[in-house]
């Protein structure tokens, strides 16, 4: 992204940012709530239309809020083959249900998932799309310790087969650790690289 | 990485929207029983006299179909929305695919819940079915289903708008609803009503396979 800019209700949420995300990278970003943080995995994601600026992506983005991502109705093999579908890539949704470890989930509906367990199967979702760039919005809030390092495992995994990642949390935890780069951001601003 | 083409794009879109109901069912529990009360009620309401109930029958399932837009456009982006997965969709579809997806899947339940309305309205009310009315419910479903896809969108993407659905979405279905129920009419000219069942049909989604990509901006 380059001189990326957002205004919104006449208050500029990001000013001239210049942010450029190596392929094969992990960069997570923290900062208080209102400091931009969603709006700046938005606008890498292509969701969100800068105000001024440009933004390139070599292939597909993909953002996640959370453990959204899938609908409700479906079970949890369902869903994920439903979503890696829509990327063209319906066969890889088994491989990626059994690598996120919740084969025991496989036929359960989302709807009746915990946080935690949504929070799987959307990784689930994400890692059988394959994007170019996965943008996660808070995906630890409803993790605990050891939710956090298996997320940084399944991370790192992406990372080794060259998609590049975007964490926003408030609890990055091993998430940092794993990290290569770590944007702190305060008030649509880049306060630490 | 090889990108779906638009058509596989649009292919996955309606399975998706095809699998989420065939697991939830949410369509056929909102529609179908409301689609059936409906035209039995209007039956003892305009019945029970035989010539009544034939000059009022194809309005009857016309009706039905209409009013079931409403919560049909639900369907389309606030039920993704509620359940956060409208923007995993947005981000792995183009706009085109998205669009065409979910108007074959909006289509589909529409084209259906006219089926019932008039199977029901036939049986019920001891009308025939003309070539007409097929004609009309085919086109006809067809043209709602661009408007409940669009008007879904729009909707959904603007909290406070959120009550104007029923007050946007019923007057533009006006056409189908007058071509729909004339050409279920015995006696009525078919051609100048098939013309503009046809007209409304092109424009409808011509109209909204244009503004479909402006609603998805953010």
């Amino acid at each position: 992204m380059t001189g990326v800019s957002r205004i919104h209700g006449g208050r500029a949420v990001w000013a001239a940012l210049d942010l450029s995300l190596a392929a094969g990278t992990l960069t997570v970003v923290t900062g208080p709530n209102g400091s931009g943080k969603s709006t700046l995995l938005r606008m890498a994601s292509g969701l969100l239309r800068p105000s001024s600026g440009s933004r390139e992506c070599a292939g597909r983005a993909l953002y996640v809020r959370g453990g959204g991502g899938l609908r409700g109705a479906q079970t949890v093999v369902d869903a994920v083959a439903a979503t890696a579908g829509l990327a063209g890539r319906r066969g890889a949704a088994d491989a990626a249900v059994d690598l996120l470890g919740i084969r025991a989930l496989a036929h359960r509906r989302v709807g009746t998932l915990s946080a935690g367990e949504r929070v799987r199967a959307a990784m689930a979702a994400a890692v059988a799309c394959r994007p170019a760039l996965l943008c996660l919005d808070e995906p630890t809030a409803a993790l605990d310790t050891r939710g956090t390092e298996d997320l940084a495992a399944v991370l790192d995994a992406l990372r080794a087969d060259g998609r590049t990642v975007l964490v926003a949390t408030h609890q990055p935890g091993a998430l940092l650790t794993a990290a290569d780069a770590h944007l702190e951001i305060d008030d649509g601003r880049v306060v630490l690289r | 990485m090889t990108e779906p083409t638009t058509g596989a794009a649009t292919a996955a879109v309606f399975r998706r929207e095809v699998a989420v109901e065939l697991a939830g069912r949410e369509a056929l529990v909102t529609t179908a029983p409301f689609a059936s009360a409906f035209v039995v009620l209007a039956g003892l309401a305009f019945g029970p006299g035989p010539q009544q109930l034939a000059a009022t029958a194809g309005g009857t399932a016309w009706l039905a179909v209409l009013v079931a837009t409403v919560p049909l456009a639900r369907a389309v982006a606030g039920a993704e929305m509620a359940e956060d997965s409208w923007d995993a969709l947005r981000g792995l579809v183009a706009p085109g695919p998205l669009f065409a997806g979910k108007l074959l899947a909006t289509w589909a339940a529409l084209a259906l819940t006219w089926v019932l309305s008039a199977a029901l309205v036939t049986v019920l009310f001891e009308v025939p079915v003309l070539p007409g009315a097929l004609y009309g419910g085919a086109v006809g479903t067809l043209a709602l289903a661009a408007a409940t896809t669009t008007f879904g969108v729009l909707v959904a993407s603007g909290a406070r708008r959120g009550g104007l659905l029923a007050a946007l979405i019923l007057p533009a279905g006006l056409p189908a609803l007058l071509a729909g129920t004339q050409l279920a009419t015995p006696g009525v000219a078919v051609l100048p009503w098939g013309i503009l069942m046809t007209l409304y049909a092109v424009a409808v989604l011509t109209a909204a396979w244009a503004v479909f990509p402006v609603l998805l901006e953010e």
